[in-house]
């Protein structure tokens, strides 16, 4: 390279897929794909229509190859989409009205197709807010593909033919793009377009390829082949990385590769203690897809099913059938092993569009989850009967949460009393010793957590409300974020007695909120006597780890001490003098904040 | 010909899984079939045509069927709007 050494930029992004990858820029989408019109001779329209087909045909196919691909490599479910493409692929309209063009105006095929779609997308964004914007990129992503074929045939180059590995610098990277890149070239990729959850993201986590998104490139000079850095774990990018980022980067990569293969013999061992307790561990999910990484690292179960994520991204409900399949699918994913589907979550930061929910001054003290759903009762019959239909074919338990009085779980279990006997009049198969349980989440469910377990199989207690209610601390607020303390006596007190009323009633306890992720906390959380811990399947392994390496004698040691003491400092502060090193030794780093957004 | 007018009655109207069911029927016969709604004319054998009908869940459908099997074509999605565009 001549001129001046090319600047070094670090941009900060949103991590996508853990990992860590340097090596050359490839732009997928330079510039804008330019499609050309040309006028063809009158004689040659047969032909040319006969290359709009064949290039149909090879869509076609990519498409139903893909299709096989995602099934085998993600699942039946995730690949649904791509019958919906090649439903938009052979469009008759569609393709009545471009071969139309091509006879009567004598435009080549890639300009009477991209004009065709183009046309299309406009009506799309004229029709009413957002109800079909989804479908909106399915149709480009299909389009762009059939573009690319026929512009290909022409000048027969494939920009996605790479020959050496290298790092993908996108806007909108499509699964379907992204799958036609061979594994072994991509080391990794950032997106400007999509989270954590984007499809994209959630296939670049099953794929192992590290990942972040929400980089943008306006504004930075990147040429192909310049070196990158791709942090997928912190979220950082840096373009033209010096010689030290390098080296610190190397020995990230070497450190992060050992660290999987260390935690990936640990898969198959039990969450045991050292001296006989079994944990059973478990994961938090929201995407059905997700199950896949839940697998991979080894759950003994999903132990939140946030359900409400169906709901988020779309302006309509979705129907008994769709949430039916997506239950279905999870159950039988991880079928012996069990799932816990909480009803829908609504409210406080998840706004589910098809509700137009307002905002709200207080929203976590408003109008959300159960009382959502009590309050809509024909949406919360379309759920419940989705999941009992889902129970006939895998080890599924029913959560209710934010349950805060004794009215709340009666009228919600008469509730789903209803819908069991619509469905046995129906004929329709479902678990009739299906297990239910509530979240224990409001400070009130705490003091009549006896009442309550007379009504319940399973106590799961939530602990980002059950701090932010008991603390009086609005979880969202950033100006009092020092005030959100996990490890307030207040807290770990509450924490005692709903496990203590769990044992006493014979009913299983469980902690999915994020204290159970945090190596400390649930040292304390197991000393206390819980049964079960469920986090996000990243941390699943190391958790498992520091399992196998205490006591359960030395834990319940240990919560003893932390329930004489009398306020968070102290009882941080002791538990990092007492178990830092060892953390330490076991090469845990993951602390995770105390913030958190979810549950 | 023959014709229906339906009303989309499942909770979410007309987006891509319900459009893929009616192409899907509609693609099974013979005849034309044409969905009417406000006016705009849409062929119920094209997936953009019924998408962009925009039907959300309340709307009223004209459904006109022309051609040998007509009948047929008009009950199966007649049935098609009743079962709330079920698969079972």
């Amino acid at each position: 390279m001549s001129g001046p050494k090319p600047k070094r930029v670090m941009l900060q992004g949103v991590p996508a897929s853990p990992g860590f990858a340097i090596g050359p820029a490839f732009l997928l989408h330079p510039e804008e794909r330019v499609v050309k019109k040309r006028v063809i001779p009158p004689e040659k329209v047969d032909q040319e229509v006969a290359r709009l087909k064949r290039a149909l045909d090879k869509a076609h196919k990519e498409i139903l190859g893909i299709k096989t691909r995602i099934i085998g490599d993600v699942g039946e479910y995730e690949a649904r989409i791509f019958d919906t493409h090649m439903m938009m692929l052979q469009d008759v309209e569609i393709v009545a009205e471009v071969i139309k063009d091509i006879h009567e105006n004598l435009h080549n095929a890639e300009y009477a197709y991209s004009s065709r779609i183009n046309a299309l997308a406009e009506r799309f964004e004229s029709i009413s807010g957002g109800f079909l914007k989804d479908h909106m990129s399915d149709l480009r992503d299909v389009a762009t593909r059939v573009i690319d074929i026929l512009m290909l045939s022409e000048n027969n180059l494939s920009y996605l033919d790479v020959p050496e590995p290298v790092i993908i610098l996108s806007r909108n990277l499509t699964p379907s793009v992204l799958s036609q890149f061979n594994r072994k070239n991509t080391l990794g990729l950032t997106t400007e377009v999509g989270g954590k959850t984007s499809h994209v993201s959630i296939l670049a986590r099953s794929l192992e390829i590290p990942a972040v998104s929400g980089i943008s490139w306006s504004g930075i000079e990147i040429e192909p082949g310049q070196t990158v850095i791709i942090d997928g774990t912190a979220g950082n990018v840096i373009i033209n990385p010096s010689l030290r980022d390098i080296k610190e980067y190397e020995f990230k990569k070497a450190a992060f590769f050992a660290m999987e293969r260390e935690l990936s013999t640990l898969r198959d061992l039990e969450p045991i203690t050292t001296d006989g307790k079994y944990i059973e561990l478990s994961a938090n999910i929201e995407l059905p897809i997700e199950v896949e990484s839940v697998l991979q690292y080894g759950a003994d179960s999903v132990g939140l099913y946030r359900s409400e994520f169906l709901f988020l991204t779309r302006e309509d409900m979705p129907s008994e059938e769709e949430q039916y399949q997506a239950y279905k699918y999870i159950g039988e994913r991880m079928s012996p092993r069990a799932v816990t589907i909480r009803t829908m979550d609504a409210g406080g930061d998840k706004l589910v569009p098809a509700l137009k929910m307002a905002g709200e001054l207080n929203p976590y003290m408003g109008w959300r989850s159960i009382r959502v759903c009590l309050d809509n009762r024909s949406i919360f019959k379309t759920q419940l009967r989705a999941v009992l239909r889902a129970t006939a074919y895998s080890n599924i338990r029913l959560m209710f949460p934010m349950i805060s009085n004794l009215w709340e779980i009666r009228e919600t279990k008469k509730v789903l009393d209803e819908v069991r006997k619509e469905l046995d009049k129906e004929g329709i198969a479902y678990n009739a010793q299906l297990e239910i349980g509530c979240m224990v989440e409001v400070p009130a469910a705490v003091v009549m957590a006896d009442e309550l377990a007379r009504e319940v199989d399973f106590f799961s207690i939530g602990t980002n409300d059950l701090i932010q209610f008991t603390l009086a601390v609005d979880r969202a607020n950033e100006k009092i974020a020092e005030l959100f303390e996990p490890n307030s006596p207040a807290v770990w007190r509450q924490i005692k007695s709903v496990i203590e009323v769990a044992r006493r009633h014979g009913i299983q306890a469980c902690v999915c909120g994020e204290m159970a992720g945090d190596p400390l906390a649930a040292i304390v959380l197991i000393g206390m006597g819980i049964d079960e811990l469920s986090m996000g399947p990243g941390v699943l392994l190391e958790m498992k780890k520091l399992i196998r390496s205490i006591s359960f004698e030395e834990a319940r040691l240990c919560s003893e001490a932390v329930l004489l003491l009398t306020t968070a400092d102290e009882i941080g502060g002791y538990l990092r003098e007492r178990y830092g090193d060892k953390l330490a030794d076991l090469g845990i780093t993951k602390f995770p904040g105390k913030r958190s957004s979810q549950i | 010909m023959v014709t229906k007018e339906l009303t989309v009655i499942n909770d979410s109207g007309i987006h891509a899984r319900p459009a893929a069911l009616i192409v899907e029927t509609a693609t099974k016969f013979k005849c034309n079939v044409i969905f009417i709604k406000d006016g705009m004319r849409a062929n119920a054998k094209s997936i953009m045509n019924i998408m962009l009908l925009a039907a959300e869940p309340g709307a009223v459908i004209k459904v006109e069927t022309e051609g040998s099997d007509e009948a047929e074509a008009l009950d199966a999605i007649e049935q098609l709007f009743s079962s709330k565009f079920k698969y079972d």
